[in-house]
């Protein structure tokens, strides 16, 4: 099934020369893109290329940013668009290498010293400052280039976990498991947890994780309009719905880094736009959407693509429930949730609105993740006679109705979601549930969330690459993305944070997912696949399998 | 024909000697006068025959997926090519050509039944309560059109009815201003003068003089709004707050999968995209040619 | 005629009031505040409410409203909910450019509406008539934003060109500047054109019937001169009227023109306002466009009133 209608249509008809050539490479273009439209498990690395020869200095890297952050607040939002700029003005104690496969240190000169299961000391660099220019200056003197401490360390973990109103989406990482973190001296930070707790490292080396600058907070109130702090990127300008610029800092306490002299990121809303401006070279990278990719490989051959699953996938919900709210009939049923589980084809989903680009999962953690992910699916389906026969079991025969609802307007591309739920509403069909699909505006379909006020739903949530973040804040004790009452879950969700050792941790989390899926509270479908092109003169940066982390330290443009 | 012949049998038209019946007589009429409006009145019963016989003419359901045949070209067997879903385009566009002309319809009606309403309780009874009226229908125009929109659909949520409630609500602020100046116009007229004279109520008045001759300018602001509300619609489709499924409308199918398919299966967008631009397209031309024909006064927009 | 200017004032004046009234209390209907989106995915339930004591949502609307209203009247339209930064900065950066984008598209239809509906109005139920009336009514049936999806997709596919989709202010680039708003101004223009077109027509047609006209017919005057000088100018002023009308539209109704182009205008920041119940945001916008409206119409009436005396008394 070659996808380029126009190249079956007028590939070989039109006489001028360009069209013929056009053909070809779109020929070629539609085979390779045909290939993977088919069901191929698409690798997580890009494929070799040329050796990137030595760093070079100087150049502007420019990206785009399909929206804009709600603040620079590194501390209170959720977006990616806040991390693409506060990940290289601001940074952590640790962060995640470019390949996301392992922890470094960022301002800790090592690995903390594990005292003991609860004790983590870290010692932080020494002369590291914090930027240095004119108008911070004039502005916050008291700021312009001192040094970081481990008084700021203190101070801004202490802000993360701060549980203030609506403001401090991040607490819960440390909020409850950390009693007390000690400045112990000028460059040794001490983090005292009142029990063992096994995500730790990977939180501190979240990209929301950062040492901000409290001589801010303290003149601002809050970290909306500025960002300051002691990355490779200093804070130029805000154009709103235009771009964000951010110039080198020279003072930088890695004193060749960075490579590059501005980075740029324009705000483009509309995704087909995106590819335009990346082949006439107005972006030196991009994200792709696969309907564009023969496009794109066409009109950019020496372009670097790079894709892999995204972190953002999709659910099918039913029902959320605690000792507060109770659970409903049919819901409360577990043979009813098989059956809805039962008759949910995920690939089927993926197959029709995604044309099967992507990937399946197994469980509450992405495979992306492959040490934590359940190597297989411990769900058995699809299996629409089975699930007749449980709803039959169950006393619901003839099926029953109910409504589904999903964010469709204030989203990228609102049909894509109406699509997926028409999908599901036919296969739930099959088992003879009658779906009425409601898609709600993101404002009010976030009202109903919240409120855990609905019976159906399918989401995009994300993954993050420790699994404590994904069990806890969707089935844990603490859970507000959605709630599950099942109290044995909380338990095994809880045991795996406190395992330190990995390999029992491993095992901990495989088994608290399967308790999950096998209670079957949601179908976990498929995520998409993400496609990126980056001109061949960016070097040494991919884009990060984590799409919240931005940093861009380590790119270099060789023109 | 040879001999004299009167005016009268002139003016009929005749084929070997016999009348024609009056209706054909009188498109026959139309077509000469109005050869555009013609084009587009029929457009617009072609499409409307297409929108009420969607349940023959559709070889299959608009929702009905073949997940084998999906992002095929047109075909015999699809003679307008399938979706990404695998749903057979030409079945979507017949049966959207009812969603979209429903909506469109209903729409219109509402606003011009407000905005007649609106229009001649105003201009009829003049004084304050008109002064008032029109202080809320200024106000109402000078609100941002999308703001309107926006809000109500935020308000009410997504689904049919409520599309159709927000596009009726813009469009009779301002239809109501013509109704208006239509009516200030009649109400100088000798026969209304001689009515309040007899003692004829001021219901009477409005139902049996005044409503029957702004009728012309209601029907060709209707027509002319027709169009509107079909892009409106799509607009509306574009940014997610449309018509919701499982109905398939024009303005959905080409806003949504069919842009973003828009490379790969051009017939997806292509094909709604022809149908809408052509309802618009015989709306206006009907509507305009009402105007030239039933309402000189609609000229001066004022 | 002071005293009709003076009325005119003061009715514009209510209607902008009532338009703040609407907009203020409607806004406050829709479900789903700013305060659950600001807490969305990961809110503690106890957070909610003090979040909306600290915006200032807690109280009574008449409150907010007479708030605002005072604030309002000292040029102070409050900080977005979202961004903390002043409505008016963020307007005053937008406001221009919409209004940029929207002069260029009404240029653009009055470029296409003028002439076309002179033609076919001077030549009246002729193939040219036909033509160009049906050609303009093609124009605007096409639905915007497909007509800006195809020029963005086919001259790529076909060329690989691509219209300029970056900003770029006055004093950095004045050429780049002028030519990024040409093609948005265009998509939006041809529908005005439609409009335009069909107004010129009419308007012409009846002034081309008046005794002055066949006056200057019967001087021997050049068709040019008796069209533009004698007719054109007289048929202009309803679509002066419309046009005033029309820009209203231009500057906030454009989101989508603006979303697919990158034009950072008022239409998307409106949206995208009404998305995240920005009410400061919405209620700054809400007032400055229908002002602008409003004012539009009264300049509009006045010179109205002041070409024509008859209508004065209405």
């Amino acid at each position: 099934m070659s996808e380029n209608y126009w190249v079956r249509t007028f590939g070989t008809r039109l006489s001028r020369r360009r069209f013929l050539r056009m053909g070809a490479v779109g020929a070629a273009g539609a085979v390779s893109a045909s290939l993977l439209a088919c069901r191929e498990q698409p690798a997580a690395q890009p494929p070799a290329e040329a050796p990137a020869g030595p760093p070079k200095r100087g150049g502007t890297f420019t990206l785009a940013m399909g929206g804009e952050p709600r603040s620079l607040d590194p501390h209170f939002d959720t977006f990616p668009f806040n991390t693409a700029i506060t990940n290289n003005t601001n940074e952590g104690l640790l962060r995640f290498k470019p390949d996301q496969s392992a922890i470094e240190p960022e301002l800790a000169v090592s690995m903390p010293e594990i005292v003991d299961p609860t004790t983590f000391v870290f010692r932080l660099r020494q002369g590291v400052r914090f930027h240095d220019t004119p108008e911070i200056r004039q502005d916050l003197p008291t700021l312009a280039g001192r040094e970081m401490t481990a008084e700021d360390v203190k101070y801004s973990i202490e802000r993360q976990s701060t549980n203030q109103p609506g403001r401090f989406q991040h607490a819960y990482f440390f909020l409850g498991k950390l009693a007390r973190i000690d400045a112990v001296d000028r460059y040794t930070v001490r983090f005292v947890f009142n029990r063992p707790f096994a995500p730790a490292l990977s939180y501190l080396a979240s990209p929301w994780t950062l040492v901000i600058a409290r001589e801010v907070v303290e003149k601002d109130g809050d970290l909306t309009k500025r960002a300051i702090g002691t990355g490779p990127f200093i804070f130029k300008s805000w154009t709103r719905n235009v771009e964000f610029v951010l110039e080198r800092n020279p003072n930088y306490w890695q004193p060749e880094l960075p490579y590059i002299d501005r980075l740029v990121y324009r705000v483009v809303v509309d995704p087909a736009t995106a590819l335009n401006m990346f082949v006439s070279r107005e972006l030196d990278a991009t994200g792709v959407d696969f309907t564009l990719l023969a496009e794109a490989k066409r009109l950019v051959p020496n372009a670097t693509y790079q894709f892999g699953p995204s972190q953002f996938w999709r659910q099918f919900r039913t029902q959320p429930w605690d000792d507060q709210r109770p659970h409903l009939p049919p819901y409360n049923d577990i043979r009813v949730r098989e059956a809805l589980i039962l008759a949910i084809d995920s690939k089927e989903v993926l197959d029709l609105v995604h044309s099967g680009d992507g990937i399946l999962t197994t469980g509450p953690i992405l495979p992306i993740y492959k040490k934590w992910a359940l190597p297989e699916d411990p769900v058995r389906g699809p299996n629409p006679t089975r699930a007749k026969q449980l709803l039959e079991a169950a006393g619901y025969p003839n099926g029953f109705e109910e409504e589904m609802i999903f964010a469709s307007a204030g989203l990228a591309n609102p049909q894509l979601h109406i699509q997926i739920g028409e999908v599901l509403q036919r296969q739930l069909a099959r088992i003879g549930v009658r779906v009425n699909l409601r898609p709600m505006e993101l404002a009010a379909y976030y009202n109903k969330t919240y409120a855990y006020d609905y019976k159906m739903s399918h989401h995009i949530p994300l993954n993050n690459p420790d699994p404590d973040e994904n069990l806890e804040s969707y089935f844990g004790e603490t859970a507000t993305f959605y709630r599950w009452g099942n109290k044995e879950i909380w338990r095994a969700i809880r045991a795996q944070s406190e395992e330190v050792n990995e390999e029992r941790r491993i095992e901990l989390v495989h088994r608290a997912s399967r308790m999950i899926v096998l209670d079957y509270p949601m179908r976990f479908m498929f995520t998409p696949n993400n496609h990126f092109f980056i001109h061949p003169w960016v070097k040494n940066w991919r884009f990060p399998v984590d799409l919240y982390d931005g940093r861009k330290w380590s790119a270099w443009i060789d023109r | 024909m040879s001999g004299s012949v009167t005016l009268e049998q002139a003016a009929r038209i005749e084929i070997r000697g016999r009348r024609l019946p009056a209706v054909l007589e009188w498109t026959w009429r139309f077509m000469r006068r109005k050869p555009l409006g013609f084009i587009g009145a029929v457009i617009i019963v072609l499409l409307a025959l297409l929108a009420i016989t969607a349940p023959l003419s559709a070889p299959y359901s608009p929702t009905e997926i073949h997940a084998a045949d999906r992002l095929q070209g047109p075909s015999p067997r699809y003679l307008m090519g399938t979706d990404n879903l695998g749903r057979d385009i030409f079945s979507q566009i017949v049966w959207g050509a009812r969603i979209s002309m429903y909506v469109g319809f209903a729409a219109v009606l509402l606003s011009i039944t407000a905005a007649t309403l609106i229009g001649v309780v105003s201009g009829y009874f003049g004084g304050r309560l008109d002064a008032t009226m029109q202080r809320l229908v200024d106000a109402v125009i000078a609100l941002p059109g999308i703001f309107l929109i926006l809000t109500i659909m935020a308000i009410l949520g997504p689904g049919m009815n409520n599309v159709i409630f927000a596009l009726a609500v813009g469009g009779a602020a301002s239809n109501s201003r013509v109704i208006r100046s239509a009516t200030l116009a009649l109400k100088e007229m000798t026969y209304v003068e001689a009515a309040r004279v007899v003692g004829s109520s001021h219901l009477r008045i409005i139902f049996v003089h005044l409503l029957p001759n702004v009728m012309p300018a209601a029907i060709t602001l209707a027509t002319l709004g027709l169009g509107a509300a079909i892009l409106a619609e799509a607009s509306l489709s574009f940014l997610g707050l449309g018509v919701p499924p499982p109905n398939p409308s024009w303005g959905s199918m080409l806003s949504g999968a069919g842009r973003r398919f828009m490379l790969q299966a051009p017939w997806m967008a292509f094909f709604p995209g022809l149908f809408l631009s052509l309802a618009v397209f015989g709306f206006n031309m009907l509507g305009d040619a009402l105007r030239d024909l039933l309402d000189p006064r609609l000229r001066g927009f004022r | 005629m002071t005293g009709y200017i003076v009325r005119r004032i003061g009715l514009a004046a209510v209607t902008v009031l009532l338009v703040l009234l609407f907009a203020f209390s409607i806004i406050r209907l829709i479900p789903g505040d700013v305060v659950q989106l600001m807490v969305a995915e990961q809110g503690y339930a106890a957070d909610v409410e003090a979040l909306r004591r600290q915006l200032g949502l807690a109280d009574p609307i008449h409150v907010q409203f007479s708030r605002w209203m005072g604030n309002a009247l000292q040029g102070d339209f409050g900080q977005s909910l979202w961004t903390k930064r002043s409505v008016v900065e963020e307007l005053k950066r937008r406001l221009p450019i919409s209004a940029e984008l929207g002069a260029y598209a009404i240029i653009f239809g009055l470029a296409i509406g003028l002439p076309v509906g002179t033609l076919a109005a001077i030549r009246q139920d002729s193939w040219m008539d036909y033509l160009a009336r049906s050609s303009a009514i093609a124009l605007l049936s096409v639905p915007g934003f497909w007509m800006a999806t195809l020029i963005l997709v086919f001259p790529l596919k076909w060329f690989g060109w691509t219209p300029p989709l970056r900003y770029y202010s006055w004093t950095d680039d004045p050429w780049q500047h002028f030519t990024f708003f040409l093609l948005p101004a265009a998509i939006l223009g041809y529908a005005l054109a439609g409009g335009i077109m069909r107004l010129t027509r009419t308007m012409m047609l009846e002034v081309l019937r008046q005794d002055y006209i066949r006056t200057a017919w019967s001087k021997g005057l050049r068709e040019r001169v008796v069209v533009v000088r004698h007719g054109l100018r007289n048929a202009l002023i309803p679509v002066v009227t419309l046009l005033g009308l029309q820009f209203g539209f231009v500057i906030s109704g454009t989101v989508i023109t603006e979303s697919i182009f990158n034009v950072p205008g008022v239409g998307r920041y409106f949206f995208e306002s009404i998305l995240n119940r920005d009410y400061p945001a919405i209620q700054g916008i809400v007032f400055f466009t229908a002002s602008i409206v409003v004012l539009l119409n009264l300049v509009v009436d006045i010179a109205y009133a002041y070409i024509d005396p008859r209508i004065r008394y209405l």
